[in-house]
């Protein structure tokens, strides 16, 4: 059985980078275009990690984490941040608020699914 | 490039106020000239006249001067009033090019990044779907070179067949051992020939006995008549052994004749066996070997195959990444589009309210500016101090 990963980015064309590197690699996956329609479709769904990206219309990658880790399916759900964003500042707010790691776009695939094979939950 | 305000050029060759001073200077000079030539000349009629002249030569030139210093004034506050006029004219038409020019601009921007967006999400999707295509089709070739695939299934049917042709040649071989134990009984016959032999000889020897004894029957006259009627039926009975024992000769002959008949066909027989058999394991051989290089041909394009897949997925994934320029593109447009649109915005309050000009915090603008920023590359471009090609990437942070 799959584990499944949800990506979460405001552009259609990352999605499907970030997809296909996973898919390539065995997970499935689900696609949501922000942090509204990320909540909304993880209606009950065992989801293994989450891919978010930071900057995004109606709810942003911060806002999403904090909702998710108070969600009580999915607070232990890791999360990697997945953004252009690389100011500390950032960084550190991304950690408060939960996030298990932070990659900077553009990313390697081999890359990002090391940082996913670490993380991901059994 | 703090400076907000806009300065309309004053002609050089135009007069001022503080030269208009002047004017009042020739009168002054007649009339102080006048005075000393008065004074001087003693109040002569010539000196008197040439007072006149000289005063009223100053009073003349005073009321040029201040005529022509009256038209230099009407003249400045003319050209004063025409430059506060184009100086409106000129604001009021910058804000209403802003004004129309700025939401142009905002369109195309909004137009651009959405058709990029657009190609660029269709694109990775084509190059998705290459992708795993390309998975399949590896797949596929590494399933027709494993085991239990054609190269198992060859590799089975050559032990097979090289089990049916050692079954065929055990075969043969025992065909082959029987036909040297029948030619072994040929052994026996000679023997059974030699035993019928000695019966003929023992009945020859049992007649020449039953002779002598019917010879002495005969002397011994009346009391040997018995005796000769059993020496007769002992003769008869010599007769008979000699002829079964010829007959035992024929038929051993005979059982001799069929056996090295039969011993020959099987022989032949044999013989044709071993060369058919020669002939299909030959045949057997050649074609798995025509098989086996087939085999090991697909055997070679299937990690050809495979090696080349590997390394198109590679060069793809690479094309991915490249690709992603197109989130940093789009991000860097949005902050322009949200940039020019609180600019639209702002000079759509200053044709409103001219006062507003002065709220203007250009030092707060820029801060905004440069907080709205994601990338460093923004903010590289933002100071134009650093090499603003240099893109941050590949950096994984684990918490």
């Amino acid at each position: 059985m799959a584990k499944t990963i949800m990506i979460v980015d405001d552009s259609a064309s990352l999605r499907q980078v970030v997809s296909i590197a996973l898919k390539g690699a065995g997970y499935a996956t689900i696609e949501a275009s922000d942090g509204q329609d990320a909540l909304a479709k993880m209606g009950g769904e065992k989801i293994h990690l989450i891919i978010s990206d930071v900057n995004m219309p109606n709810m942003d990658g911060i806002t999403f984490l904090k909702e998710v880790k108070k969600h009580p399916s999915y607070k232990f759900t890791p999360v990697i941040m997945l953004t252009t964003e690389s100011q500390e500042g950032k960084k550190a707010e991304g950690q408060a608020a939960g996030a298990k790691a932070w990659v900077v776009k553009p990313f390697q695939p081999q890359q990002m699914l090391a940082a996913v094979a670490k993380l991901v939950l059994p | 490039m703090n400076d907000t305000t806009l300065t309309l050029p004053v002609p050089d060759a135009l007069p001022t106020r503080t030269s208009l001073t002047s004017s009042r200077l020739p009168t002054v000079i007649g009339l102080v000239g006048g005075g000393l030539i008065l004074a001087f000349s003693g109040m002569s009629i010539g000196g008197t006249a040439a007072a006149m002249f000289m005063v009223s030569s100053g009073i003349a030139s005073g009321r040029w001067c201040e005529r022509t210093s009256n038209m230099a004034i009407e003249r400045i506050r003319q050209l004063e009033a025409e430059s506060a006029r184009a100086e409106q004219t000129s604001q009021e038409g910058l804000s209403e090019l802003c004004l129309c020019t700025l939401p142009i601009w905002r369109r195309h921007i909004e137009s651009a990044r959405g058709h990029t967006e657009e190609a660029v999400a269709e694109l990775t999707g084509r190059f998705g779907t290459l992708v795993q295509r390309l998975d399949t089709t590896v797949a596929t070739s590494r399933r027709a070179t494993e085991n239990g695939s054609i190269v198992g299934i060859f590799e089975r049917s050559d032990c097979t067949l090289q089990e049916v042709v050692d079954s065929l040649r055990t075969t043969q071989q025992g065909r082959m051992g029987m036909l040297e134990e029948v030619r072994a009984l040929t052994a026996y016959n000679d023997e059974l020939k030699r035993m019928a032999g000695d019966v003929v000889k023992i009945a020859e020897q049992t007649n020449l006995l039953a002779l002598n004894a019917s010879i002495e029957a005969a002397r011994a006259g009346d009391a040997g008549r018995g005796f000769a009627v059993v020496a007769e039926e002992v003769r008869k009975l010599s007769r008979l052994s000699r002829e079964t024992a010829d007959r035992m000769t024929g038929k051993v002959n005979g059982i001799n004749a069929a056996i090295g008949q039969t011993f020959s066909v099987a022989e032949q027989a044999a013989d044709k066996d071993a060369a058919v058999l020669n002939r299909s394991d030959a045949a057997i051989r050649e074609v798995l070997g025509g098989f086996g290089r087939v085999v090991e041909e697909l055997r070679h394009s299937a990690a050809v195959m495979q090696d080349e897949g590997s390394g198109i997925r590679q060069e793809i994934e690479e094309m991915l990444v490249a690709l992603q320029f197109q989130d940093r593109t789009s991000q860097i447009l949005a902050q322009v589009y949200g940039n020019i649109g609180e600019l639209e915005e702002v000079i759509g309050r200053l044709a409103a309210d001219e006062a507003a000009i002065a709220a203007i915090d250009v030092s707060a603008w820029l801060q905004r500016m440069e907080q709205s920023y994601a990338m460093l590359e923004q903010r590289l471009n933002h100071s134009g101090t650093s090499d603003c090609s240099r893109v941050e990437s590949n950096e994984i942070t684990f918490f």
